[in-house]
């Protein structure tokens, strides 16, 4: 009773304390760091993403002045543009929003690309306003000719990349952290104005999500197993920001989950997203039921619409990914802790919390992250904290999927399941998952009692 | 090898290169895929086509920096000793310089390349800016292990999930069937295979025509 009575306050401290985050934000507040990276590091505040300051909204954005994407006018390839951005504004809990502010200071080709994400880049010159004069504006919207020229230019390979897309220049205020500025390259090679809707628009909503913070998300895995993903009963719960773009799963990705809803409304809520929706929070504990677990993919499920009523959040993802572990040792002689980003708070190490659920009863599951199956999520597809990093961990442990039940132990069955009653505002619901069969941690460098 | 040679120019008729912008397309259509770099799943045969660098080779050194005149760009130097040099300059180092985005950086930059990495790439020609990331990026860098009765096996960073499917079909398609053996590694779904398999694969499959 002593124990679960001071997990449950450090529980409420933690909640108390955090900021909500479901799909997984980009990049997390950590320790600073004296590391000379191009772009800078700041010191930024633990465990609290990054994001747009909402005082900056509606977030402006520019295209080129005349050219298209692929082979597409610069009216069809601005409207797609807005198209894609209205997906996330258009999120009914979100204050996030967007506005052409107009063109870039002329066309970015291949020989003045790698000139003008620099110039973007540059966070030196954030202290003198917004950028002017040159080609790049703050968040630059670049279009790629129908030959990939740019895509090539810059090493890729324009038959297999679609496109990309970053947040850059971070910075905090003390209390909080930011993103500054942004670009996203638009690939066109055999993009045409019949073909866009389907092959462009999509990769401009994912990449959108990323350059407004957002990581990749893990619903409805088994998706992945359909030859056409549109038949899989379980797509609509699937998230955009899911790593990859399934065939047949087109449809999917240009309209927010609930997953989306949820992240995007964490990092921007509107005024109505705290008082409409509710939380579950908690932590995934090692079978010695004191050992956090950090890395695994936790999902609450409405129990009356399961498939597409869901969403997750990383156990551990406000907490840095590489605490001590060799296998991420910077390549940076001297350096002892690589990562920047993610916070140092071991009461974070295992904790969930899964916001903007509607009113219901939930249940909450907890899974690996796809690491072993037909396409692992790690490096560029990979999930917070662990999957950035370059790999992920394993389920630990006997169950493949382990639900929360009120009888919660080390030996309990996988699959039994209590509902959980959540309810809309401020007070979280709590689930804390003891996994079955577990060692006292991943490996022998993973900190421990 | 003249033999290569004389295959490779037949290959390279008409009907061929037909055929083989049919499987280009056929290729775009399929499964595009994932990440801050969104990327299309490509097969082995593509690689081989695409590529204009195939090395094998140990990294002896990653240096993370900013671009030569653009310092905010992030990109990481590699140099391998090379092993095998299946395509490409000859010589006993191969160096690259590859863009990263800032969220490749995340945990420092350090997990894309490590001294000591025993890789298999497949790369462009370095660009106008001298710049070549893997094609396909994860599905492109192969990692080269020793699996526990000591045999060098290998596998791309999607764990060769996807890697072989059609190759026997793109292989068929341009009159380069593959063997009895080769067939029986494009056959498994996912997975390390065997070093030398992959590199007999490898070979064969670079007979075909040639994608730009």
């Amino acid at each position: 009773m002593r124990q679960g009575a001071s997990r449950l306050v450090l529980l409420l401290l933690a909640f108390t304390a955090l900021p909500m985050q479901a799909e997984g934000p980009l990049y997390v507040g950590g320790s600073p760091q004296s590391v000379s990276f191009p772009n800078g590091i700041p010191n930024s505040v633990p465990g609290k993403p990054f994001h747009w300051n909402p005082s900056n909204f509606p977030l402006t954005y520019w295209t080129d002045p005349t050219a298209g994407v692929g082979s597409m006018t610069k009216t069809q390839s601005d409207d797609l543009v807005k198209q894609a951005f209205s997906v996330w504004q258009s999120v009914p809990t979100t204050t996030i929003t967007f506005n052409k502010a107009g063109d870039l200071g002329g066309n970015v080709t291949a020989s003045n690309a790698q000139a003008v994400i620099n110039a973007v880049s540059d966070c030196s010159t954030l202290s003198g306003g917004p950028l002017t004069g040159g080609v790049a504006r703050d968040r630059t919207i670049i279009y790629d000719d129908s030959q990939g020229h740019i895509i090539t230019a810059l090493g890729d390979d324009p038959n297999s990349t679609l496109g990309f897309a970053d947040a850059v220049c971070l910075s905090s205020d003390g209390t909080d952290n930011y993103f500054n500025r942004g670009y996203a390259v638009l690939g066109g090679l055999g993009i045409t104005s019949t073909n866009a809707s389907t092959k462009l628009l999509p990769v401009m909503v994912h990449e959108f999500g990323h350059m407004i913070g957002l990581d990749h998300s893990q619903i409805n895995l088994d998706c992945l197993n359909f030859a056409d993903a549109s038949t899989c009963p379980g797509i609509g719960g699937v998230p955009t920001m899911f790593p990859i773009l399934m065939t047949g799963g087109e449809d999917q990705m240009i309209s927010p989950a609930a997953d989306d809803i949820a992240g995007i409304s964490a990092l921007y809520p509107g005024a109505t997203f705290a008082s409409s929706t509710g939380t579950i929070t908690g932590y995934i504990y090692f079978s010695d039921t004191v050992t956090q677990a950090q890395g695994l993919n936790v999902i609450a499920r409405l129990v009356s619409d399961p498939l597409n009523t869901a969403v997750s959040n990383v156990s551990g993802d406000l907490h840095t990914g590489d605490n001590g572990n060799p296998f991420v040792q910077s390549a940076t002689p001297g350096l002892t802790t690589p990562s920047p980003f993610g916070s140092h708070n071991d009461n974070q190490l295992g904790l969930f919390t899964i916001p903007g659920l509607p009113p219901g009863n939930y249940t909450v599951e907890v899974e690996a992250i796809n690491n072993s199956g037909l396409n692992p999520f790690v490096g560029g597809s990979g999930l917070q904290p662990i999957g950035g990093l370059g790999f992920e961990y394993a389920m630990p442990g006997i169950c493949s999927t382990e639900l929360w039940n009120s009888s919660e132990s080390n030996n309990d069955l996988c699959t039994a399941s209590t509902p959980i009653p959540v309810t809309a505002g401020p007070t979280p619901a709590s689930a804390n998952i003891i996994l079955n069969g577990t060692g006292p941690r991943y490996d022998a460098w993973e900190d421990g009692p | 090898m003249p033999s290569d040679l004389a295959e490779s120019r037949n290959l390279m008729s008409r009907p061929f290169r037909i055929l083989c912008c049919t499987a280009l397309l056929l290729a775009a259509m399929v499964v595009p895929a994932k990440a801050e770099f969104l990327v299309r799943q490509v097969n082995l045969a593509y690689l081989a086509q695409r590529a204009d660098i195939i090395v094998q080779g140990r990294v002896i050194q990653a240096r993370y920096e900013g671009l030569p005149n653009y310092p905010h760009i992030n990109s990481v130097l590699v140099t391998l000793e090379v092993e095998r040099m299946f395509r490409g300059p000859e010589g006993g180092q191969y160096t690259f310089r590859q863009f990263l985005l800032p969220s490749q950086m995340r945990g420092g930059g350090k997990n894309l390349y490590r001294v000591g990495q025993r890789l298999l790439l497949f790369l462009p020609a370095p660009s106008q800016y001298g710049l070549s990331s893997p094609i396909g990026h994860e599905q492109g860098r192969f990692h080269i292990s020793r699996n526990m009765a000591g045999a060098d096996v290998i596998a791309n960073e999607f764990g060769n999930a996807g890697i072989f499917r059609n190759v026997s079909a793109d292989a068929e398609k341009f009159g380069a069937g593959l063997s009895h053996a080769q067939s029986q590694v494009v056959a498994a779904p996912r997975g390390p295979v065997a070093l030398s398999d992959l590199v007999s694969l490898v070979n064969h499959l670079m007979l075909l025509p040639r994608i730009q």
